[in-house]
Order: structure tokens, then sequence, then C-alpha cells
């Protein structure tokens, strides 16, 4: 008899079309609506497109954006083109900004004299060169002709790194402005110190920083150390709360079982309490029976997330559909309790439990993510008593941790959760009498 | 008034509803919308930063303080695990090792010091932040080293690297944009934005199910056997759902004031309510055209969640539009939500685009609203005829 009402429960669950709809559909909806919404966050960042106007030459700049992209891979996509050009760009959203190179006043500039100069000393391709030992070795060796040592190091610093005045024009305040704000000041810094180097060779002074300036450009400066392995795209957090909310919608498939095994709330309940079958034959197959489809309707969102929209849960696979389970049966056992608290009608409670629900899943960062990350740094209690989140922090440590300890401990607050809620159910729903039916 | 009073009898059996929704949407908006103010000058971003200074020098504090200058520093000290969550949570945005032998190692430019790594970057995920940093202390210890190299002692080195050099940014307007209204901020507009969702749940959730208790079979046959005149019966559903889609709109557009600190003003602000309007407008016929199919209210309830957060998702309505893909952007064009955000971004300069544009987004809009105005005349015609033949 036990096994038999299993199957019954199965079969009547399966057989209801709001059970395949909001368990099996409406994931499906959601997870393909979160794929298309967020499915390019966290992707590679994209250069920042820029447009540089040059109302005067600066070789400098130039020089210094070739090596910046060379070493950063691209991070600047910068577009040189006239004042008006750049103002149409900016005002369509084609650029983040307007890098504006003016020349200061009173500043010498450089001449197609000194241009033929620096030919003579540095080759035809002087002004395309990014190497700056390269340079340094090159200007070791210049002894110019017809003209004193000084004045030839006073022109070819103003041809190379000759004074300008840099503006960035920007439309709105953002990351993207920000970052190319400290490149543009990364820029005017470096030219500024290859001035000093510059002013300092020609008196001595700088012969060991030239000697050196190719390894300490070069030189190793910042370590990366990646923090974990596995998938850090922020996207998955959405993917985490979609199955976390999947599993605590169990409350409503379950919410039935405590309900007609009530007298004064069904009429099942009436004909269940009359009859001489003990409760728990009942109650347990009703709780097993709705825990096995409704886990399955939680595994099929998790094979559908994994292998048809491509998400990555990290290299547990196993213990993600594990997860599932458990918060399944998390779901369902609040549901029974929901169920056997107070008198109100099904439709009553079937309404408080979907607002409870969707708070919780709010708390937890269904809608917007950052809320489940304020509560986790602020007020980390809330987080430990949320069972929404519980299993979203279960599926991230999962994911994240080289170790399963974090992991194991959701896992076990789960289990407590369902155990508690199961032993109160019970307790509300036992030997009850009516005066009445 | 039979028909119209049993209209706002059924009605009244949804409010719940919709007072549910409202609650949990102004609630959601309050914060996101509180701190709306434009900013017109040019303001760096400020960076949580972790540091955690394992040389402990005059060398790395002099960092350390040079950081402290525009970001915000945590120095508490955190294990790897709790690093990752603050990262991944983008509490902290770089987080960063100031090596034993820091200064050392920083003050010599032998070539022994300068293989060695003098800092630490627990990396998460590539971003403009930690590209920002990188940047910055790339050149921060390049110049120090140069200048260390050029005979300056150490300290001098850090104090002249630490002296960056400033650039003039400017926030520039096109003077030749008109659309540009500074009372309509992009931070006000996710108001608008999120009441795609929000409408498209509230109207569908209440207008379906009283169409479609006022189509039930046995509803129907008694008031077709009534004297009613059918035009007067259409008339006066119509009239019905025009009162309750105005009240709908009108509650979420007053509740938009409290939020805006008081009556609109300016022309975008103005026009993003038009904007609202002309949508609303759009979810109650297609609400309409829905409930002549005498769906279940199972099914009408699916049919307004996946409308509702469908073109919340695909057309921008919980991330903006330039966010999203290409592909999803061109697919998006056939729904009216794509051309309902679009006007909002336009208006509130988070795309660029003229006031032609916006009032072309509004023209698609209408456009949408006749073409299930006319299915609905055609399938109810239809509807008709079948039944007068039987």
């Amino acid at each position: 008899m036990f096994f038999r009402n299993i199957l019954y429960e199965i079969r009547l669950n399966t057989r209801t079309k709001e059970v395949l709809i909001w368990m099996v559909l409406f994931p499906i909806l959601l997870g393909v609506f979160y794929k298309f919404a967020f499915g390019n966050l966290g992707k590679e960042m994209n250069a920042i497109p820029v447009a540089v106007v040059e109302n005067t030459e600066d070789r400098m700049f130039r020089m210094m954006y070739r090596k910046v992209d060379e070493s950063t891979g691209g991070m600047l996509d910068a577009v040189y083109c006239p004042e008006e050009e750049a103002y149409e760009k900016l005002n369509r959203g084609e650029v983040a900004g307007i890098i504006v190179i003016d020349s200061v006043d009173g500043a010498a500039s450089a001449t197609s004299d000194d241009t033929a100069f620096m030919a003579e000393i540095f080759g035809a391709d002087w002004d395309k060169r990014t190497d700056f030992s390269e340079i340094s070795e090159m200007l070791k060796g210049v002894s110019p002709s017809g003209t004193d040592w000084s004045s030839a190091m006073d022109k070819m610093k103003e041809t190379y790194v000759g004074e300008t005045k840099i503006t960035l024009k920007i439309r709105k305040n953002g990351s993207e402005q920000s970052t190319l704000k400290n490149y543009i000041e990364s820029f005017v810094g470096m030219k500024k110190m290859a001035r000093d180097l510059w002013e300092s060779s020609s008196t001595g002074e700088g012969n060991n920083a030239i000697e050196n300036i190719d390894q300490i450009m070069s030189g190793a400066t910042i370590t990366s150390v990646p923090l974990t392995k596995g998938n850090r795209d922020p996207f998955t957090m959405y993917m985490y709360n979609l199955i976390a909310m999947v599993s605590i919608f169990g409350t409503l498939a379950a919410m039935h079982i405590s309900i007609n095994s009530q007298a004064n709330l069904s009429a099942i309940g009436m004909r269940r309490s009359c009859a001489g079958t003990p409760k728990s034959m009942v109650i347990l197959p009703g709780l097993i029976g709705t825990c096995i489809t409704h886990s399955g309707c939680v595994l099929i969102s998790i094979t559908f997330l994994r292998f048809i929209l491509g998400v990555d849960f990290g290299d547990k696979l196993p213990l993600v559909y594990l997860t599932g389970i458990c918060g399944a049966v998390m779901g369902v056992s609040l549901g029974f309790f929901v169920g056997s608290i107070g008198r109100l009608s099904e439709g009553a409670k079937t309404g408080i439990m979907m607002a409870v629900n969707m708070s919780l899943c709010f708390l937890s960062g269904l809608m917007i993510d950052s809320v489940r990350a304020i509560f986790a740094m602020k007020m980390p209690i809330i987080n430990h008593l949320n069972p929404v989140a519980v299993i979203c922090d279960a599926l991230y440590y999962l994911n994240m941790d080289a170790d399963l300890h974090r992991y194991l401990w959701k896992l076990l607050s789960m289990g407590i959760f369902t155990l508690v809620f199961i032993v109160l159910g019970i307790l509300m729903t036992r030997r009850q009498k009516y005066a009445s039916l | 008034m039979q028909v119209f009073k049993l209209f706002f009898k059924v009605a009244r059996s949804k409010l719940w509803i919709g007072i549910l929704y409202t609650v949990i949407f102004f609630a959601i908006c309050f914060p996101m919308v509180n701190a709306s103010e434009q900013k017109v000058n040019f303001e760096d971003t400020s960076l949580s930063l972790y540091v955690r200074d394992d040389d402990q020098t005059e060398a790395s504090r002099a960092l350390v303080s040079a950081l402290a200058e525009k970001h915000r520093i945590t120095e508490e000290p955190m294990d790897q695990q709790k690093l990752m969550d603050a990262m991944y949570y983008s509490m902290i945005d770089y987080s960063l090792v100031i090596k034993k032998g820091y200064a050392e190692n920083l003050g010599s430019v032998g070539s022994e010091a300068l293989k060695q790594d003098l800092l630490e970057e627990f990396h998460l995920r590539d971003s403009y932040a930690a590209a920002m940093m990188n940047v910055y202390l790339n050149e921060y210890i390049r110049n120090t080293r140069v200048a260390v190299a050029m005979g300056d002692d150490l300290m001098t080195a850090v104090r002249k690297s630490a002296e960056r050099a400033v650039i003039d940014v400017e926030i520039v307007q096109d003077p030749k944009d008109e659309v540009y209204d500074k009372n309509f901020t992009p931070k006000f507009a996710w108001f608008f934005r999120l009441l795609l969702y929000i409408m498209v749940a509230v109207i569908m959730s209440m207008l379906g199910p009283i169409l479609l208790s006022l189509n039930r079979e046995d509803q129907r046959k008694r008031i077709e056997c009534s004297p009613l005149k059918p035009s007067t019966y259409v008339t006066q559903v119509f009239l019905g759902s025009a009162i309750l889609v105005a009240i709908i709109w009108l509650i979420f557009v007053l509740g938009g004031a409290a939020l805006y600190g008081g009556m609109y003003t300016g022309t975008n602000s103005w026009m993003a309510v038009l904007n609202s309007l002309i949508f609303a407008l759009f979810v109650a016929m297609f609400t309409i055209f829905v409930s002549t199919f005498q769906p279940s209210s199972t099914v009408m309830s699916m049919i307004a969640q996946a409308l509702g957060l469908g073109m919340a998702f695909l057309c921008g309505g919980f991330v903006p539009q330039t966010m999203l893909g290409e592909g999803v952007r061109t697919v998006a064009k056939v729904l009216p939500g794509f051309w309902y955000e679009r006007a909002n971004d336009i208006l509130c300069r988070d795309q660029m685009g003229t006031m032609g544009d916006v009032w072309i987004c509004f023209a698609v809009q209408g456009g949408f609203i006749l073409l299930f105005l006319i299915l609905t005349i055609i399938r109810s015609s239809g509807h008709a005829k079948v039944k007068s033949r039987k």
C-alpha cells in the first residue's frame, strides 16, 4: 500500500498541468531569457573606442599608444580623425571619448628641418619606432654633424617628446571613460619621464637609466594569481538562482499533501480522517512521491541549462544534480509545513506561498544579483536562513571552491531545514480532533 | 450600464494581485531611482581595493597612501575564499599584495632586482578596474625605477612617482543635440524601463481574468439572450477596459512622480510618460485579443509571464539595450517592447537618436495597437459568424 500510494502520488503530480507549466516550462523559458539578456555579461572586455584629434603632432603619444597597444593586447581602439568627425562619432556613441592634442603656448614645435635631422640620425622610419632601448642605443652613437651636441639634443627632444596639451572629451561618466583617462595620464606620465631622461642624458646624469631603460620598461612588476579554476562568469549566478527558484517551487507542489490530510481543509481530508489507514501511510508516500516528481523537474531544468544553453557549472556536475535534488526535497518539506499551518484555503495558502517564494528569490538575487551580495557582506545571517540563498550558495561553492568544505556545510543546512520543516509539519497535522465534519 | 458595472465587480476581486505587483515594483524601484542626480562634472571611478602589505616599509606605505588618495582601501585581513567572494560580488574591485622585499627591489636597478615581482594581484576576471589599476601600478613602479636609476634616493623617487600627471577632462554636449534634457536622467529612466514588465504583468493579470469571466459560456449566453444590443455590450466592455487600464497607468505614473520628487519636469519626462501610455494601450489591446481565444486562467497567466519576462529580457527592460547582443536586438525589433525601451533610452541619452526617432518608436507601437485591433475585429467577427451558423 505504501509503494502504491507513492505511485499514485507520482501519477497525480505528472497529470497536473500547472506542475508541468510552472516547474518545467517556466524555468526553461526563464533560462532562455536569461541567456539572451545576460549572456554578454562577463565576456572579455572590448577595446575602448576613442577618437584622437591631433591639432599638433605628438610623436611620443603615437609611440606610447603603439607600445601600450602591444602590451595590453589592444585595450584602446584609436582612430585619428579631424575634430568635427570626432565630435560626430562621440555624439553617435561610436567612441567613448575624444583625445585632443594641442600645442602648448611658447613650446617649440617640430619643423620640416627637424624631421630631416631626425631622419638623418635614426633613419627614415624614425617616427614609427616604439622600442625605447633601440632609440637609446641609437642616441648613444649620435655624433651630429654641423651643429653642437646640446642644440642637437634639444632639437631631438622637441621632435620626439615635445610638450603638448592633452585633453579628454567625453559625454558621460563611466568606467570606460575612467579607464581611458587613466591610460592617457599614463601616457603623459611616461612622456614626462622620457623628457627627464632625455634632459639628464645630455648632462650625463641619466646614463645609468638610459643603459637600463629596456630592462626597466620590461621588468617584472605584478604577478597575477588566479583565485579559482571555476567558472567566474557573473551571469552564472542568475542560473544558480533559477535552479534555486525551481527547487523552492516544490512548496507549491507539496502543499496539497497536508491540506488533503486535514479534515477541516478539504473533502479528501475528511475522507482520510474517517478511514482506518494510519496518517503516516498517507503523508509519507505523498511526500516521497512529490519529492520524486519535483526532483525530476529540477533535474530536467539543470540538464536543459547545462546541455542546451551550455551553462558552465564547473567540473562537479553530479554534485550539481545532487544539490538540485536536495533543494527540491527542502522545497517540498517547506510546502508541507506551510500547508499544515492555520485554516486558510489552498488558494490563499498558494498566494501567500507564491509571495513568500518570490520574496526569498528576490533576497537571493533572482532579479538583481547584487541583493544577495549585499547580504553576504553586511548581514550573512539572512543568507544562512534563506533556503533559496542556501541552494545558491551551495552551487556557487561547488563551482568556485577547490575543496568541498563550504559546500558540505550548505548541504548539511539543507538537511537540517528539511528535517525541521517535516517535523513541524507532522506535529501540526497529527492527532487532530474535530467536533463535527 | 449593466455590463460596465459587472466589469468592475469582477475587477474588485482581482484587486489584490494588482496591489501585490505594485507594492513589490515600487519596493524595487525606490532604491534604484532614489539617487537620480545627473553628474555634470567628470568624476573618476573610485575603486574598492583590498591591499595586503607584507613588506611594511616606508616605500610600501607610500604606495598604499598614493592608492588611498583616489580609491577606497580595505586592509582588513581576508582569507582567499572571503576575498574571492568579495570580488565575485564586486564588493572588491582589485586586490593587491605588496610582497616582502618590495622596497629593497624597488630601490635597486640591478638586473636581479628588476626580475623580481614586487606586487601580486589576485585575479578573478578581466575588468576595466583591473586594467586601470595595472596601468597605474606599472607606471608607478617604472617611474620610480627610472628615477632611482637617474640617481634619486628611493623615497624621493617614490614621491616623484606619486605626483601623477593629471589631464583635463571635459564633459561635452552637442549643441545640435535636441534630445538632451537634464531633467530625465538615465538613473530615473530605470523606472520607465522596469515599467514594461510590471504593466504587462498587472494589466494582463487584472484585465485578462475579467474578460475571461465576461466571455465565459454561461455568462455570454445570458448576455446574448438579454435585450442588450451587441454594440452596447462591446462599447461597455471597451469603456470598462479603457478606464481600468487608465487607472492602472495613472497609479504608476503618479507613483513615478513620487519617486521623481514632484511633478515631472522637462519635455523628455513627459515624452516618457506618453510612451508608457502608448505601451499600456498596446498591452490592453493584446489582452483583449488573447481573451477572444478563451484560454484558461492558467494559460492566460503563463502568456502574461512569458510576454512580460520575454520582452523585459529581450527588449532591454532588465538590462539596457546597449548591453544586449546584436542578434538579440535584431530579433527583438519585432516586439513592441523594443520600441518602448528604445524611446526611453533615447530620451535619457543612453542611446543616440533624435526626437524624430522617438516619434518613430511611438508610431511603431501605434502600429502594433492597430494590428491587434484589426486581428481582434477579424477574430470576433469570424467567431460570431460561426456561432450564428450553428
